[in-house]
């Protein structure tokens, strides 16, 4: 009996872990995304009405980025909030490391720039530079995801049946 | 001679200031002065200064202040930029407009802005790198202009007209026209009997208006466009009574304030000289003062601390003599 | 043998063709033989017993 519930038990946790892992890397793709919108409604706020940057921020919204604390965190910053949290924080909110240091340059330049046009120009220059790098490990990112889950599900079997 | 009251947006100022330089100005608070600081003054590997009454005080590396200092604190460039991106709230870009003409504007208080210009297709836009700041402190002094409210309420304000504030450069005609026109739209006495007109102040370098002076009014502000085009839309649309605008003199601005002055509005405007006939060596004011736009000149003049207005006025002592 | 190790045996097997076909059409073919192999290894495993007691008897029938 106690060896029925421990194999349950024990598929159980292996199918959920897969599930787990498989969640993580979706949120990873959707924070990605949620970052290179970020920086797409920045440069169109900037080139429609100047705006200034604490404006854009909060009224910007990223369903991935709103979970995670992101925005949370930049709307209660400071003047160089972006900057900050991206140096202090930056590996909670993005985990590849080519598009993390992406983003620190951007947020450590955006404020800088001294008139409307170089801002979206930054922008633009930025946007490209991470939509590359998002091209080049989306398609792994998105099949790690796949597996995990039903890797996952067979070792969650292969514990029962070995178990029982 | 003058109450003072405080703008409520130096203290933002002030946080975003080395703290060194918060204790400096903490020092002249205790030591009395506070009421006669008017600027403070940064500058890249250079003194860091206040100005009190006239005098520059230099802060030193340990906040305290003197005339002669020992280790005088010295800011370098960067960090003159890291304030400048401060005053910005961290978007440099959304001032643009403010930096092509030299300041940044926040909380009611002008920064002036000096330092390695950027010039792109022969038009100065910006800067590139900042050396100088100087954040100027606005007084609202609430009895600048009794003398000419005496005068209006003794001789009524049909007769005073359109009214000119004549001055050189530094010796407060802003900040009288800011007490008359608070109390013009606050409300003021003409031959004993109290009324209030609808003002409209155009600002176009966020000088004048206050909140803590126009508290209680009828008055309009428009800030930061061009002059003569402000005028033109405040007559068009806002119906007031009374204009009131800073520094006047080109030919744009007279023409529209001729237009909006056969529309039945009033002015009350300064000017930069040392008196009537320097003013009116200016083609505009010359032709500003034929069409009788303004009946009553306030020259204002300063003997150490001391200010005086002297006020001339058309219709008493005959037309103004232009020379 | 009993019904229960056939069954471990036949989920095993099951298991392993659907992780093979899984990882080969996620293009990691080198995974996917791994995990053959591994099946493999697990069934032996499961058997090992087995055929231990298998080639005593041999051993004892011959005479060995």
């Amino acid at each position: 009996m106690l060896r029925i519930i421990g194999a349950l038990v024990l598929s159980a946790a292996a199918c959920l872990y897969g599930f787990f892992i498989s969640t993580g890397i979706k949120r990873k793709i959707a924070a990605e995304d949620g970052f290179l919108m970020l920086i797409t409604y920045i440069k169109i706020m900037i080139s429609a009405g100047n705006m200034p940057l604490n404006k854009i921020y909060s009224s910007f919204s990223d369903g991935e980025l709103e979970r995670n604390g992101f925005l949370n965190d930049l709307r209660n910053g400071g003047c160089n909030a972006f900057y900050e949290i991206m140096t202090k924080k930056g590996t909670e909110y993005i985990a590849d490391r080519e598009i993390r240091e992406l983003i620190v340059s951007f947020s450590g330049q955006i404020g800088a720039c001294p008139l409307a046009s170089d801002g979206v120009r930054l922008c633009e220059k930025y946007i490209s530079l991470v939509e590359n790098r998002i091209s080049g490990i989306r398609e792994n990112d998105k099949t790690r995801a796949l597996l995990s889950k039903k890797l996952g599900i067979i070792a969650g079997a292969f514990i029962l049946v070995m178990f029982i | 001679m003058f109450k003072t009251a405080y703008a409520s947006g130096f203290d933002n100022i002030l946080k975003q200031l080395p703290t060194v330089i918060c204790s400096a100005v903490g020092e002249l608070k205790k030591s009395g002065k506070f009421s006669g600081l008017s600027e403070i003054r940064l500058r890249a590997g250079m003194y860091q200064s206040l100005t009190v009454n006239g005098e520059n005080l230099i802060i030193s590396d340990d906040g305290k202040l003197g005339k002669n200092v020992l280790s005088p604190l010295i800011l370098d460039e960067k960090a003159i930029g890291d304030i400048v991106f401060k005053m910005c709230s961290g978007s440099v870009y959304s001032h643009a407009e403010e930096l092509k003409k030299g300041y940044i504007s926040q909380s009611g208080i002008r920064i002036g802005v000096c330092g390695k210009g950027l010039v792109k297709d022969g038009d100065p836009s910006g800067f590139l790198k900042y050396n100088s700041l100087n954040i100027r402190l606005p007084h609202h002094v609430a009895s600048a202009a009794d003398e000419l409210l005496r005068y209006i309420d003794k001789n009524g304000i049909e007769k005073v007209g359109g009214i000119l504030v004549v001055s050189p450069p530094g010796y407060g005609k802003t900040t009288f026209l800011r007490a008359l026109a608070s109390r013009l739209s606050g409300g003021f006495y003409s031959l004993g009997k109290f009324m209030a007109s609808r003002v409209c102040i155009v600002d176009e370098r966020e000088e004048i208006y206050l909140p803590e002076a126009f508290e209680k009014g009828f008055c309009d502000v428009i800030s930061a466009l061009p002059k003569a085009y402000s005028i033109e839309i405040c007559t068009r649309v806002m119906a007031p009574d009374y204009i009131v605008c800073d520094e006047i003199g080109s030919d744009e601005e007279a023409e529209a304030i001729c237009a909006s002055a056969t529309r039945g509005i009033t002015f009350a405007a300064t000017c930069h000289g040392n008196g009537i006939e320097d003013v009116s060596l200016k083609k505009g004011i010359r032709s500003l003062f034929e069409r009788k736009i303004f009946n009553t000149v306030c020259e204002l003049s300063l003997n150490g601390r001391e200010h005086t207005c002297i006020i001339k006025n058309a219709e008493r002592e005959g037309s103004i003599r232009i020379c | 043998m009993d019904v229960n190790t056939v069954i471990k045996i036949a989920g095993v097997g099951i298991l392993v063709a659907v992780a093979c076909q899984v990882l080969s059409r996620a293009g990691r073919d080198e995974q996917s033989s791994l995990v053959s192999l591994a099946g493999v290894v697990v069934v032996l495993l499961i058997l090992v017993e087995k055929i231990g007691s298998l080639f005593s008897a041999v051993r004892s029938i011959f005479g060995l």
